[in-house]
């Protein structure tokens, strides 16, 4: 099985770097990539995409960990681009789950109501054992 | 009879009686049961054809309640009631054509022809006479002395009720204000239970791994881990600074004494040359010998530094020479401070909110997001005023404060 190919978007580096040590202790096979905003990770997508002649399953993220109070382009802007950008790219494989410290009902629905969005968690507030079963159910 | 109609004078307190009026925000309401009832009644009592609540304002008389009138208003200089105001008992013309002020006036030689006038003033609690209550006939008559003492009795009703009106209004007032309040008290609360837990949490959880880094001897990972929880815990530093500053802006910080701005300035410069020196951004002071102003240190210390922190903060990286300049200067009993930085200015649609608590332009600069919120807090409550101006090439603070709330400079 090849690396699992993971990208977190989030502004707060502090959080990227406890979410890439719980996954790391996952002890999942991952591949990790970090982004601060939801411009850089469609760019990130692109960028997949334009890297070689031929596009193949797996070049790109297969789950990404989506803030949703970022600056330039925030979680729910990022969802909306990303839509779109799905339409574009066979890229309809990668999930999100939610990584955001609001606990707000309405941005929870918000986020779910899309359909490649499959989870909503809120930071420090899941163990490293159900990271990795929720991973595992997802790829 | 000789010479002509006499106008009423202006009322001694003229000014005062007119801002009194106003207060009550009842010029040019609609019509309202309580007053047309009163207003009924006098007609009744009296057995008068014409009752009118009458309100002198500055140009003309406004009536908020009519019984047989079809006007609105009528202009000042010939109304009966402008004479009334004048006396506070029962103003009283039996006979308009046998009177040297009114034989001749248009409302007694024309419509609705006032020969018979009774107005009783309405007088306010604090000693004005903001227009009458009165009865009027189209032909002379008197009033039994019952009449007169009853439509004495009403027009006390109606001032009470512009009383009534007026502490209504105070209490619809008070109740918004703290409507306010507790909503940003609601938010202060939410906010700082939010931005103060999430750094201890994320620090505990980084010291959980830097403490697995170091069992495992992974001391480049630990150092790093080290590193972030530093970081944290310095932003956590400032935030509670700032928290305890915007709590304490609103008591009374030291007791208002003369003070030497220009020691102040010094030492506001000092602590903050370490962010400048880092930022590579000078920061100017400019002042006269400032040795002796009157005005509580803590509040101006914590308005300086968190202008000139922001200014430095928000400078632009490409320019050249990034500089903050702050002018301050004490004249008439008016302390001014300007803060003026050639930084990133702020963008034009934060500017309805860069005073509101948590508020940040930019989160990718540092911050707690109180810093002009501190300020403008402070400033109220010195009874100053704050003007700025922002572009692309820079932004200004003015301030003013006035000096002389405890007495002259000592």
């Amino acid at each position: 099985m090849t690396a699992l190919s993971v990208l977190i978007v989030d502004d707060n580096e502090v959080d990227r770097e406890l979410l890439r040590r719980d996954l790391k202790k996952t002890e999942l096979d991952a591949m990790i990539f970090e982004v601060s905003d939801g411009e850089q990770a469609l760019k990130f997508f692109e960028d997949c995409n334009a890297c070689d002649d031929g596009y193949q399953e797996g070049d790109h993220p297969i789950l990404l960990f989506l803030d949703i109070n970022m600056p330039v382009l925030d979680g729910f802007g990022f969802l909306e681009k990303f839509t779109e950008l799905r339409t574009q790219y066979p890229i309809d494989t990668c999930v999100v789950i939610m990584f955001t410290s609001s606990e707000a009902e309405a941005d929870r629905e918000r986020a779910l109501s899309h359909e490649f969005v499959a989870d909503y968690l809120v930071k420090g507030e899941f163990a490293v054992s159900e990271l990795r079963e929720k991973v595992l159910s997802l790829v | 009879m000789d010479g002509f109609m006499i106008a009423a004078p202006e009322t001694d307190n003229e000014e005062e009686r007119l801002a009194k009026l106003l207060s009550y925000h009842i010029l040019d309401t609609i019509p309202e049961q309580q007053f047309d009832d009163i207003a009924e009644l006098a007609a009744h009592i009296c057995g008068s054809k014409i009752s009118l609540i009458s309100l002198v304002d500055k140009h003309r008389q406004w009536f908020k309640a009519k019984v047989g009138l079809d006007a609105e208003q009528t202009p000042r200089d010939v109304a009966f009631c402008a004479h009334a105001i004048h006396e506070p008992e029962l103003f009283y013309i039996p006979d308009a054509t046998k009177d040297q002020r009114f034989f001749d006036n248009p409302l007694v030689t024309g419509q609705p022809n006032v020969l018979f006038y009774a107005g009783a003033p309405l007088c306010t609690p604090d000693g004005y006479r903001v227009g009458t209550l009165c009865v009027i006939d189209d032909h002379p008559r008197e009033l039994s002395s019952e009449q007169k003492e009853s439509l004495m009795r009403l027009s006390r009703q109606v001032s009470n009720n512009l009383e009534l009106r007026l502490h209504i209004r105070e209490i619809e007032e008070s109740g918004l204000l703290l409507e306010a309040k507790n909503e940003e008290l609601q938010q202060f609360a939410y906010r700082t239970s939010h931005d103060l837990r999430s750094p201890i949490t994320s620090s505990k959880r980084l010291a959980d791994y830097l403490i697995e880094d170091l069992e495992a001897s992974n001391y480049g990972e630990a150092l790093r881990g080290a590193q972030k929880v530093k970081g944290l815990m310095a932003n956590l530093e400032e935030l509670v600074g700032d928290i305890v500053s915007l709590v304490q802006a609103d008591v009374s910080m030291n007791d208002v004494e003369p003070i030497d701005l220009t020691e102040l300035l010094n030492d506001a410069r000092q602590r903050l040359e370490f962010l400048a020196v880092e930022s590579e951004c000078e920061i100017r002071v400019e002042n006269a010998c400032l040795s002796n102003v009157p005005i509580e240190r803590g509040r101006i210390s914590q308005i300086v530094d968190n202008l000139i922190s922001n200014g430095i903060k928000y400078r632009d990286v490409n320019k050249a020479d990034s500089y903050v300049d702050v002018k301050v200067s004490n004249s008439a009993s008016t302390l001014k401070i300007a803060v003026e930085d050639n930084g990133i200015g702020i963008r034009s649609e934060f500017l309805e909110d860069m005073f509101k608590m948590f508020k940040r332009d930019n989160s990718e600069v540092s911050g707690s997001g109180l810093g002009l919120a501190i300020v403008k807090k402070h400033v109220e409550h010195m009874q100053g005023s704050i003007e700025y101006s922002s572009s692309k090439q820079g932004t200004r603070f003015n301030i003013s404060l006035p000096t002389d709330r405890m007495g002259d400079p000592v």
